[in-house]
């Protein structure tokens, strides 16, 4: 007889600890915009990334058949990797990237929405992370528009929402 | 191709039209506060609030020995740190609500920037 699948699966675990790492990493940068805060950022990547590398090393996944989920990984070791790099240069001299210093919110609102995206042409069905990819994208534009003062407020809520979202679309 | 290559180009192009498109804003958001600014007489006292990232109004004419108070608005703390080749003293670190008032004793052009923040610049035009 089959066991009935568990509500919270690997990927609605992980979608739930990056929701939670996401708002707290926002809202504590809305409140704190000072250069140190880039610990933070380094110490939640490392917890999420190594919470999903933890959680696709289980016996549970690997009898699964989700192999797949290794470009899940991969997507979003990049997505970050170059965040976290495009992030830092723009306070690296004074090159025409240091414009972009002002608008990391907005930056991040984007990178996110793209990570979904990639994250939906590997991981099938694609529509859910479509939709949740454009969401971050469309609340860039908005910030970048009318709302720059709170744009780190706003990737907070819309990235956690986001993965929210993912939960029970997914 | 591969899906790993696929993927590190798809992201690696994604990134840099992320970069690009928020560049390309900025660049049509300065354009547009410089294109819509009215032409203004030398004032004795002005104010700069400094507000999502930027100086309003970005550019100044003031008279010899006059005084501009900043205030910071945004969340963040700001500057208002002279260029090299600017005489004036610096606000040193604002944070948010916080105001200073600087004097300007030296006519000419006086270019400011945030030392936090180096995109946001600003100008002081010094009439006698």
């Amino acid at each position: 007889m089959q066991t009935p699948l568990p509500f919270w699966n690997i990927c609605r675990r992980v979608y739930l600890v990056w929701a939670i790492l996401l708002g707290m990493g926002f809202a504590a940068t809305q409140f704190h915009q000072e250069a140190n805060i880039n610990w933070l950022w380094l110490v939640i990547s490392l917890v999420g990334l190594g919470y999903m590398v933890r959680q696709t090393s289980l016996p549970e996944f690997r009898t699964a058949g989700l192999a797949h989920l290794y470009f899940v990984g991969l997507v979003w070791t990049l997505v970050i990797a170059q965040g976290m790099i495009l992030s830092v240069l723009p306070f690296v001299g004074r090159t025409p990237l240091a414009a972009l210093g002002q608008y990391l919110g907005v930056f991040w609102l984007f990178q996110m929405g793209l990570g979904h995206w990639l994250n939906g042409l590997v991981d099938p069905p694609r529509l859910p992370y479509w939709i949740t990819g454009g969401i971050q994208i469309l609340a860039g534009v908005a910030c970048l528009l009318w709302g720059l003062e709170w744009q780190f407020a706003v990737a907070g809520g819309i990235g956690a929402l986001a993965m929210l979202l993912l939960i029970p679309w997914h | 191709m591969p899906m790993t290559r696929r993927l590190l180009l798809l992201s690696g192009l994604g990134s840099l039209l992320n970069v690009g498109a928020i560049l390309a804003v900025d660049r049509w958001r300065q354009a547009s506060s410089v294109a819509g600014r009215d032409p203004v007489e030398a004032m004795a006292e002005a104010e700069v609030i400094i507000r999502g990232f930027q100086y309003l109004p970005p550019e100044i004419i003031l008279k010899r020995g006059g005084k501009v108070t900043f205030t910071n608005l945004d969340s963040t703390p700001h500057t208002a740190t002279p260029i090299e080749g600017a005489q004036f003293q610096g606000t040193g670190r604002l944070r948010r609500n916080e105001s200073k008032a600087v004097a300007f004793e030296v006519a000419g052009i006086q270019d400011y920037f945030c030392e936090i923040h180096p995109s946001m610049v600003g100008r002081i035009v010094i009439v006698d």
